[in-house]
């Protein structure tokens, strides 16, 4: 049966009571400035400035527990994972995505994308109806099921009614959006397959980016150090391939790679850098094959 | 040939009828004709098959869960005869096989069992008019003790037939996955046991029938 969620608002932070049973610390209101349009907009965050318990920080994503499963790919995504805040229960709805979830960020606003695929198969498992019980995944897609009637809530080409079904605004906090944020962290929270399934969809997208990656710059041969700063720059978005092909022609590939969008994101590739000093040995010890389409 | 053997030709062969339907590791689908292939022809009278291996008189055009027929279709096929407990849904054969009843086929923990061609992987689910499934191999066993001695009522569950095993990863076919007769791929450990978040598996069927 569904687990009723009540909202907790104490000051600028957001936690719900389950069933009324345990708090859930769900995040606080935070205010995006966007500096193109100059429009505030509001949502709910837990990144570690932000959130006030170590509830975030409970799950984090190591790759030691999840080696024995995905091997080489448990430690490649570890670095995109810390610089993504690392946190299984992950949140951000502030932003044009309007919902963000998980350690690899997967965002809500791509069709067909990392969030998409991701929230569709956990919408299989069937703890479905004590968080989403009106949702059903039919031909594929994300319905809404309303007395009866399957409403899609995405596409081929849009996500727009699972995003307003996440968060209906970037005006205000609404209950909706806290809501559907306690019921994901709550979830994760507490079923370890929810988070087998997340790092299981972190690891096809590092996957389908290294692949990408490879028919357009060449990485065939390629250390898989090199291969995880390529992966997370095209994780990010924080530059394009003739930049990182440039990188990869420089006469210290790693180095370059490792500045490549420093002044966009200057944060970012502070964390990377610091993220791969003690891990890149062990990234290096295999190169990608594109043969095999597998770190040997 | 042995019994599996067998068994694995049934799942692939029906697989085949269906035009091989498959979702990959990844999640991504390919080889679906149609979103709900089980509502066209000649596919929904295939499913009328499947039924008849129970007993039961729906010709496939029909609203009920179909997978577990599916899965007793197959071991009909291949000549189990009276060593499979046939029935039209999961938790009633597997209740059946975790008593003992059935040498061949034995109720295994899927956080413990490497997983060999001709198993079943067995896994919970909800859907319409079902009551909370077992989370756990452990629940999931005393839940088929209470069914199997008339003390409960069945669950809703999924079994898929395991076709191939290799490393780190397993493909299985199954009934009313997706709508259609599917062959899946899930990811195993570095052991060789299930470790896949897209279901939560709660048993594996070994299968030892000759």
């Amino acid at each position: 049966m569904a687990i009723h969620f009540d909202i907790v608002r104490d000051g600028t932070s957001f936690s719900a009571r389950a069933d009324n049973g345990a708090t859930v610390p769900i995040g606080a209101r935070v205010r995006y400035h966007n500096r193109r349009t100059g429009v505030d907009r509001f949502g709910l965050s837990n990144d570690a400035p932000h959130f006030g318990s170590a509830e975030a920080r409970r799950q984090l994503y190591r790759a030691t527990d999840y080696r024995g499963t995905h091997d080489f790919w448990a430690d490649f995504i570890e670095p995109t994972a810390i610089c993504e805040g690392q946190s299984f229960l992950s949140l951000n709805t502030y932003d044009r995505a309007r919902f963000t979830f998980g350690f690899g960020q997967f965002a809500a606003h791509v069709p067909d994308g990392d969030f998409v695929r991701w929230f569709r198969d956990m919408l299989q498992r069937p703890e479905v109806v004590d968080y989403f019980p009106n949702l059903e995944v039919r031909g594929g897609r994300i319905v809404k099921v309303e007395a009866g009637r399957a409403a899609p809530l995405e596409s081929a080409s849009s996500t727009e009614p699972l995003q307003l079904y996440l968060n209906p605004t970037l005006d205000e906090v609404e209950d909706a959006e806290a809501i559907a944020a306690a019921k994901l962290i709550h979830w994760t929270n507490g079923h370890p397959g929810a988070r087998l399934l997340q790092v299981q969809h972190m690891v096809a997208t590092a996957r389908a980016l290294v692949r990408e990656a490879d028919r357009r710059l060449g990485l065939d041969g390629r250390g898989g150090d090199i291969c995880c700063v390529v992966m997370d720059v095209r994780h990010q978005g924080r530059a394009g391939f003739a930049e990182l092909q440039a990188a990869l022609a420089a006469p210290r590939p790693y180095e370059a790679l490792l500045e490549v969008g420093v002044v966009g994101e200057p944060g970012r590739v502070a964390n990377l850098k610091l993220a791969m000093r003690s891990r890149r040995a062990a990234l290096a010890a295999r190169t990608w094959s594109r043969a095999a389409q597998a770190f040997i | 040939m042995p019994f599996v053997d067998d068994l694995i030709a049934i799942a692939r062969r029906e697989s085949l009828r269906w035009g091989g339907p498959a979702e990959r590791l990844d999640g991504s689908l390919v080889g679906f004709a149609y979103p709900r292939m089980e509502n066209k022809a000649p596919y929904w009278g295939y499913v009328g098959d499947y039924w008849q291996a129970v007993g039961s008189g729906l010709d496939g055009r029909d609203a009920p869960a179909w997978s577990a027929a599916f899965i007793s279709y197959c071991f009909k096929e291949a000549g189990a005869g009276a060593r499979f407990p046939y029935d039209q849904n999961h938790s009633k054969y597997a209740a059946a096989i975790g008593s003992g009843s059935f040498a061949g086929l034995s109720l295994e923990d899927p956080a413990t069992t490497v997983l060999a061609p001709g198993d079943l992987i067995w896994a919970s689910r909800t859907g319409d008019d079902c009551r909370t499934p077992p989370a756990t191999f452990a629940a999931a066993k005393a839940e088929l003790r209470r069914i199997f001695q008339g003390r409960a009522d069945t669950f809703c569950s999924h079994s898929d037939i395991v076709v191939a095993v290799r490393g780190g990863e397993v493909d299985v076919i199954g009934g009313n996955v997706k709508q259609a007769v599917t062959r899946t791929t899930y990811k195993l450990d570095g052991a060789g046991r299930i470790s896949d978040g897209r279901r939560n598996f709660i048993g594996v069927i070994r299968d030892t029938l000759l």
